[in-house]
């Protein structure tokens, strides 16, 4: 790979612009000296992390009832100084598949058809890895979990489960962090140390946790379950969130009730959920020193595919529409490619989408057709953006909308009208034939014209206590909402047909 | 339910014990010993015996050397996708003492299909490690790094040595820096004699001890003993370690888990 190849030569021809084969050996070495300056990637996702579960957000989530008060992750701090985040970031869909088939395309996950988990991304829906494979030089590495193929994790080097675009570093084999992910960062880190070649990198580290605390309690498993201080952590046990108690009118899952988890074992949940957090943050230092020690030649992104319930509104993991479930890190750092230090941007409504269009904006070229992010480079370089977009459109889980302005939340969902002869709600997505129905909402017969709706005061309500909708004062902002979901979104996504849905 | 009280007879714990015989054996852990951890998962282990897989392998080999000291030789293998192995080993020579502080070890990991392969993809490493003046001295190719450590610190599977060797008296408790596995440091731990009791085994009612290890980037974490010290399961969230082999003999042998789930009262389903 040390020496540029005619294909990666014609690439790399293309992205010069006006180039010619009579030209050949001049500009190979031009176009080498190009891709040389381009800034190689490590794209860090970990799986489940709540926003405030990062120990400098201490300050923007100052009620102690936060996560952040009772965990100590010194290395994601030092990221964080030493780069721009974004507080107010958010998945595109808060379960596993569907967010990261949105990370990975820039699309939402109507669009790339992963609209549940263990569905594969449309065949005709670039990833960044096969974007990036068909426009430039770059080497793409991927290890650790994707889960947007089907019902797989982790993927394998060849055969049917690989990632597109992707070389595999392989690991796994992939339902926990307790025991894959010191694999993944030990990889992971060899490979930035070990990177030699003329051309970038796009390295992924993607790991499980703390995706593990789902097998920690109901409704999974209670198998860890402490009703006690049994270890006889005392004050080292985190608080309650002041919100258990509030839960509205859904239809996702059921908040848990008392007699299943009460007030110990939710704080025995968060302590154990606290050290998972911990143990990601000692791997992340792992890479951060190696991409120090390679000279910082590499832009690091650190984000999570979805939250964690946290015990507010009585819920574990994610899959329902509150902020601790939607809401995820997100740190760019890259001080020698312009990216500001030490920013923490309050302000701007960012989610996953916007990833892929970041990487393709620092490497020179358009991101896919398409593509629903806006690239956050000049944010991160600290440039003054006068028209940044003032919402942010979520799908969450199959049925459901949310659009999230600067104060509000709006919320809505669409119940299934009757019963359908298939086993799971998963199904009724995708026909008999395993075709998309192309559900947008509303407009299905299998499912009640009249969404449950909700909105929240994020603002001057953020453990989101008062659920606005019913009151009718706020018709106007619902109606605005409305209006932006319908016309901004739903009326140009183009829904996905062709699912690699591989579920042997 | 809970998974570590050993006085609660539906738990993971009671129910490990029940299943396995207590070797009669003599152990002595200050000399020389070889063990074998066989390392599955929890939740496989409560739910569904049947599919239970080896996460993990790890095997740690103790010589005991001259002037209060000795060196453990520790090898894991975690089981990847495609047939590979995610291999960590590391030669560390130790102190005796409490904790088996290690001085200088080296450490070496890769991904491949045999331990003898070339690493794929990139992914070999080896760092040569020590201590001085209370600074973690990790040399990577030729770049070197310090971090600042106490007196007091050990790395995480020493501890597999030390506890065997620990003294089990109430009120014991241990404070130190923990390094995870040999070359990060996860802050300051406390280890701590939690309890003897008896239990019921596959041999009748057995003495056994039990210290726990408390602190950050831990999942509580239980150490469980006989009474000549030989160290049976650890177990931590997700992780439990069962030592299956003694200086190549088998101890406790993995089939238990398929006799386990014939007297299981666990019923949970695996997650969609």
């Amino acid at each position: 790979m040390s020496k540029i190849n005619r294909r990666d030569f014609l690439k790399s021809s293309a992205l010069i612009g006006g180039a010619t084969l009579f030209n050949y050996k001049k500009l190979s070495i031009a176009s080498q000296l190009i891709e040389q300056k381009k800034p190689n990637f490590l794209f860090i996702i970990c799986d489940q992390m709540v926003i405030d579960a990062i120990s400098i957000y201490r300050n923007y989530f100052p009620d102690l009832a936060y996560t952040c008060h009772w965990t100590n992750t010194p290395n994601i701090d030092n990221l964080i100084e030493n780069s721009v985040s974004f507080i107010e970031s958010h998945s595109s869909n808060p379960v596993c598949s569907p967010s990261r088939s949105s990370l990975f395309t820039g699309r939402m996950t109507v669009e790339t058809g992963v609209i549940h988990n263990n569905i594969g991304i449309d065949v005709n829906v670039p990833n960044l890895g096969q974007w990036l494979e068909d426009k430039t030089i770059y080497e793409r590495v991927y290890c650790g979990k994707w889960h947007a193929g089907g019902q797989w994790n982790v993927p394998d080097v060849d055969g049917p489960r690989i990632v597109p675009g992707f070389d595999t570093l392989p690991n796994g084999p992939g339902d926990f962090g307790q025991f894959m992910d010191y694999g993944v960062a030990g990889a992971s880190e060899a490979y930035l140390r070990n990177h030699s070649n003329r051309n970038p990198f796009l390295l992924v580290a993607s790991f499980m946790d703390p995706h593990d605390i789902c097998f920690w309690g109901p409704p999974i498993n209670e198998g860890r379950n402490r009703g006690t201080d049994f270890f006889n952590l005392g004050n080292k046990l985190p608080v309650l969130p002041p919100n258990q108690n509030y839960s509205f009118k859904e239809i996702w899952h059921d908040a848990i009730p008392k007699s299943e988890l009460d007030g110990m074992k939710w704080r025995n949940y968060l302590y154990d959920y606290g050290r998972m957090v911990e143990r990601i943050d000692n791997y992340v230092g792992r890479l951060l020193k190696a991409v120090h020690d390679r000279g910082d030649d590499t832009i690091v992104i650190f984000t999570s595919d979805h939250g964690d319930g946290q015990g507010r509104h009585r819920r574990v993991e994610k899959w329902h529409p509150y902020q601790d479930s939607i809401k995820v890190p997100l740190v760019i750092y890259g001080p020698k490619f312009g990216i500001k230090k030490n920013v923490v941007d309050t302000e701007h409504l960012v989610q996953g989408t916007d990833i892929l269009s970041t990487i393709c904006d620092y490497v020179g070229i358009k991101p896919p057709p398409n593509a629903r992010g806006n690239s956050l480079r000049p944010l991160l370089e600290g440039k003054k953006v006068s028209n940044w977009k003032d919402n942010v459109y979520i799908e969450l889980q199959m049925t459901g909308r949310i659009i999230r302005t600067k104060q509000y939340k709006f919320v809505m969902a669409y119940k299934k009208s009757k019963e359908t002869d298939r086993k799971t709600l998963e199904s009724v997505f995708i026909t008999n034939e395993g075709k998309a129905s192309e559900f947008i909402p509303g407009e299905d017969r299998k499912f009640q014209k009249v969404p449950v709706k909700m909105l929240f005061d994020i603002k001057n309500d953020p453990w989101e206590t008062v659920n606005l909708a019913e009151n009718s004062k706020y018709k106007n902002i619902i109606e605005e909402h409305e209006y932006i979901l319908h016309n901004e979104w739903e009326n140009k996504l183009i829904p996905g047909h062709h699912f690699t849905r591989d579920y042997k | 339910m809970i998974m570590y009280d050993i006085h609660d007879k539906t738990s993971l714990i009671s129910n490990l014990f029940l299943s396995i015989i207590i070797p009669e054996q003599l152990f002595e852990p200050e000399n020389n010993w070889e063990h074998k951890y066989f390392g599955i998962d929890t939740y496989s282990a409560i739910s569904n015996p049947k599919i239970i897989r080896k996460r993990i392998e790890l095997t740690i080999e103790r010589k005991n050397q001259t002037n209060g000291f000795s060196n453990l030789t520790i090898k894991t293998e975690r089981y990847c996708k495609s047939n590979f192995f995610f291999y960590a080993d590391a030669e560390l020579k130790c102190k005796n003492d409490e904790i088996s502080t290690p001085l200088l070890w080296t450490y070496e990991s890769k991904v491949a299909k045999r331990r003898s392969d070339t690493p794929y993809l990139k992914s070999g490493m080896k760092k040569n490690i020590k201590v001085a003046e209370r600074k973690l001295i990790v040399e990577t190719g030729e770049v070197s790094s310090k971090m600042e450590l106490s007196d007091n610190y050990t790395c995480k599977w020493c501890l597999l040595d030390a506890i065997q060797r620990m003294p089990k008296v109430p009120d014991k408790s241990l404070e130190f820096k923990m390094i995870d596995e040999y070359d990060s440091i996860i802050g300051d731990q406390t280890l701590r004699f939690r309890e003897a009791a008896k239990t019921e085994t596959g041999n009748g009612m057995k003495d056994i001890y039990c210290f726990e290890l408390l602190g950050p980037g831990t999942i509580p974490a239980t150490y469980w003993i006989d009474s000549s010290g030989r160290l049976l399961f650890y177990l931590s969230g997700m992780e439990l370690l069962v030592l299956t082999e003694e200086n190549g003999k088998t101890v406790i042998p993995i089939s238990i888990f398929s006799d386990w789930q014939k007297k299981s009262t666990f019923d949970l389903t695996l997650p969609g």
